[in-house]
């Protein structure tokens, strides 16, 4: 009967197989996990800016009559007010946090007061013309007033 | 001890086998969502960007304008851009002018947004 002969080889290359298969294994895990994690903070991202563009342009067209859209500055913060009869909405970032409050006219109030709606890292307003540049967390969009003459 | 080896061998091959077809797939998965993602991104910029054109024409700040972006949509140079915002007049009467605007990609050359849009000069009614 003929003798096997065991070679290192005959133990390595097994080992060398499964060491590639879990080599494999953890770059896909590493991979999806990676791939996940950007699309989470890209989504993440996308919400924080867009959000609140979204519902300050709704805001300003929801209030858009002649004179009841300004922005004011209160406490060194810029603040927009959204004028509607004997009431004024006011909206603004404090605190890293975009805030609104609305309010009887000729009430005073304290910035802090407002109610939280989201957090921004920035928060700036400009108008030209009637025309409203909102910009949040370096996103910027515009809204022209339909009450501009 | 020979035999019991090579059946190791075997089980780790098809095993090894089974794997990368599953990497395959997974990976074509991992890239399409990758494509994906970033196309919703771009749009979503794009539209932002072209609803805001549409109210600075209106508001007949055109100059005010940016037409050229990078890759994360920030304003460049014409040289850098990647995205380009493109305002086409298609009809023009007295008052009521009538307009393409829309957002080209230089590097993908398609446009990922566009929009008609009509506006009236001298006055910003929106009827």
């Amino acid at each position: 009967m003929k003798r096997t002969q065991n070679h290192v080889i005959d133990l390595l290359f097994p080992l060398i197989i499964l060491a590639l298969f879990t080599m494999c294994a953890f770059s896909v895990i590493s991979l999806s996990a990676s791939i996940y994690n950007k699309q989470t903070s890209n989504a993440e991202e996308t919400y924080l800016q867009e959000t609140p563009l979204a519902y300050i342009i709704e805001k300003v067209r929801q209030n858009d009559n002649e004179g009841d859209i300004s922005i004011i500055t209160k406490e060194d913060t810029q603040v927009l007010t959204l004028h509607n009869k004997d009431y004024t909405t006011y909206i603004y970032a404090y605190e890293n946090t975009l805030k609104e409050f609305t309010i009887k006219d000729n009430v005073s109030f304290t910035l802090s007061e407002g109610h939280d709606i989201i957090e921004v890292d920035s928060f700036s307003m400009k108008e030209e013309d009637n025309l409203f540049t909102f910009t949040v967390n370096d996103k910027s969009a515009s809204v022209l007033v339909r009450s501009a003459s | 001890m020979k035999k019991r080896s090579s059946l190791l061998l075997v089980e780790l091959m098809i095993a090894l086998f089974v794997f990368c077809v599953a990497c395959g797939v997974s990976l074509q998965s991992f890239a399409k969502s990758s494509s994906l993602s970033k196309d919703a991104d771009d749009l979503n910029h794009a539209v932002t960007i072209v609803e805001s054109t549409a109210e600075q024409l209106k508001a007949t700040q055109k100059d005010s304008i940016s037409y050229y972006y990078d890759s994360d949509w920030n304003t460049c140079n014409e040289d850098e851009a990647y995205f380009v915002l493109v305002l086409q007049e298609t009809k023009s009467a007295s008052s009521l002018k009538q307009c393409n605007i829309s957002i080209f990609s230089n590097k993908e050359e398609k446009t990922i947004y566009s929009l008609e849009y009509e506006y009236t000069t001298g006055g910003t009614s929106y009827e």
